[in-house]
């Protein structure tokens, strides 16, 4: 079973660091980054798969804890292939702790889901009053060429609970073919982006983030205020990969500037 | 087999001119009509269809079989309406759930039924949100009706209450109302023969309504609520 633990601290000095670290395979990490208009001392962690993707019967987990008022992002080095599944079907979960005045982002690029790819995805996000989380969770179908067989499922959910396990917040769906698959494939791919935080409407980032939807005429997408005031919730509809990756990129931008003041550079990867 | 006493109170509760406040809800409809996304009533229909098939069935259905084999425990309802809450997340939805079932309660304290008046004070104590396949189920229950005609007249309201929006919105004409619901009767019967899973279990996706009710938060021409 693969799996990953990240604990963010923060030094005397303000700096954020990994207090402690483990990656077993197929995970891969390197030391923190730290990158101009960031928030001062924010720490980046790069994850890489030394294995190509998720395959048939795997588990993995990935379990991020930040405190001490430290700023960190976490982020995939690509995007990560759903291999087909014949048979099986494998499972990923990332558990996020956020608490005592921190703000982290988990940013991941798209799932790329292959032909007979099974997917079970769970992200669990744990936060207090005085700390901000951003999710980015997407998926884009792949089909390859001459090959009528396509994705079989995705069941996904992410919950945001209190620093006490209260259910906030509960996005669970099953993508399969039928239900998202039209005749003409109108959409192949779906991106979310969550803004948690439980002490401000950010009403003003709503509206902004409203009318870049409005306007984004490669997307359908939407947003709107998250049950419990626990922050709000981007959602897009895509016809192909590259504007997928662009609006979660834009998404994210227009939020790290409207949370933090400065906008921030582009992640190169 | 219902007997006619029942059968005449299915009716009654069924009926379109029962006030239950839903004749101002579009479902997202009116924005994707505004979109562009549905423009027929082949488009109508798949919509509906699609409700049905990906939130009705998996989601309300089951909410609002649990709330009726609870229904003489109130306390039992409630998280499960904590629930729905956590998990109708574009906020027009949401609000329009609660609004209706708030409207269905008041409704039948109206008409003199203990459970209304029971659950709407929770409501007012901020102890339930009162959303309204939970409203459905504890009222349903409340004046006798078997399960299957509670989960059948649920999916027949929100099929005339969609297809009404859609004859509203000139997407449809009288004709193709009641061909399409005879269609959706076929595939609601379908769906009651699901199995119905834990409350745990439920999920819904229905992306492209969902956010068709999140761009109509912005929306500047408004005939509907969602």
């Amino acid at each position: 079973m693969g799996n990953l633990q990240l604990e963010f601290s923060t030094s005397p000095g303000g700096k954020t660091y990994l207090k402690n670290q483990y990656a077993a395979y197929p995970f891969h990490i390197c030391k923190a980054q730290y990158f101009e208009n960031d928030p001062p001392g924010m720490a980046n962690i790069y994850i890489q798969s030394a294995s190509g993707g998720i395959y048939e019967d795997e588990a993995l987990s990935t379990n991020v804890i930040a405190h001490s008022s430290s700023y960190s992002q976490i982020t995939t080095q690509a995007s990560t292939i759903v291999h087909g599944m014949p048979h099986g079907m494998a499972h990923h979960s990332v558990d996020i702790n956020v608490t005592n005045h921190s703000y982290t982002e988990y940013i991941s690029d798209p799932l790329i889901l292959f032909p007979e790819s099974k997917l079970c995805s769970r992200i669990n996000v744990f936060i207090d009053e005085t700390s901000t989380a951003v999710v980015a969770d997407s998926f884009l179908l792949h089909f390859l060429s001459g090959d009528g067989r396509v994705f079989e499922l995705l069941n996904s959910s992410l919950q945001i609970n209190t620093e006490d396990t209260e259910l906030l917040t509960k996005d669970v769906y099953r993508v399969n073919s039928k239900n998202f698959l039209d005749n003409n494939r109108s959409y192949i791919g779906m991106g979310t982006l969550y803004v948690i935080n439980r002490a401000d409407k950010h009403q003003h980032l709503l509206e902004s983030l409203q009318s870049s939807m409005q306007v984004n005429k490669d997307v359908y997408g939407g947003v709107s205020y998250l049950p419990n005031h626990c922050g709000l919730l981007v959602k897009f509809l895509v016809k192909d990969g590259d504007v997928l990756k662009k609006t979660i990129q834009d998404s994210w931008i227009a939020i790290r500037q409207y949370l933090v003041g400065v906008k921030p550079n582009i992640r190169r990867k | 087999m219902m007997n006619d006493d029942r059968v005449f109170t299915l009716l009654q509760h069924g009926d379109s001119i029962f006030p239950s406040g839903s004749v101002s809800f579009s479902w997202g409809l009116e924005m994707l009509k505004n979109d562009n996304l549905v423009t027929s009533s082949v488009g109508v229909e798949d919509f509906i269809e699609s409700q049905l098939h990906d939130k009705w069935g998996t989601f309300e259905r089951v909410v609002l079989a649990h709330c009726y084999e609870h229904a003489k425990d109130l306390q039992a309802v409630i998280p499960a309406d904590n629930l729905v809450e956590c998990m109708t997340l574009p906020s027009e939805l949401r609000e329009g759930s609660k609004r209706l079932g708030s409207a269905l309660l008041s409704t039948y304290v109206k008409l003199d039924n203990p459970v209304a008046k029971q659950y709407q004070a929770f409501i007012h104590d901020n102890k339930a949100h009162g959303h309204l396949v939970v409203s459905q189920g504890l009222l349903w229950h409340s004046i006798g009706l078997p399960k299957n005609p509670v989960l059948t007249l649920s999916a027949y309201n929100f099929c005339t209450s969609a297809l009404s929006a859609a004859l509203r919105l000139g997407l449809i004409s009288h004709i193709d109302f009641q061909m399409t619901l005879t269609r959706l009767g076929k595939s609601i019967s379908k769906i009651l023969t699901w199995p119905v899973p834990e409350i745990e279990e439920i999920h819904g996706f229905t992306p492209v309504s969902d956010i068709a009710s999140m761009r109509h938060e912005k929306s500047e021409t408004r005939l509907f609520i969602n």
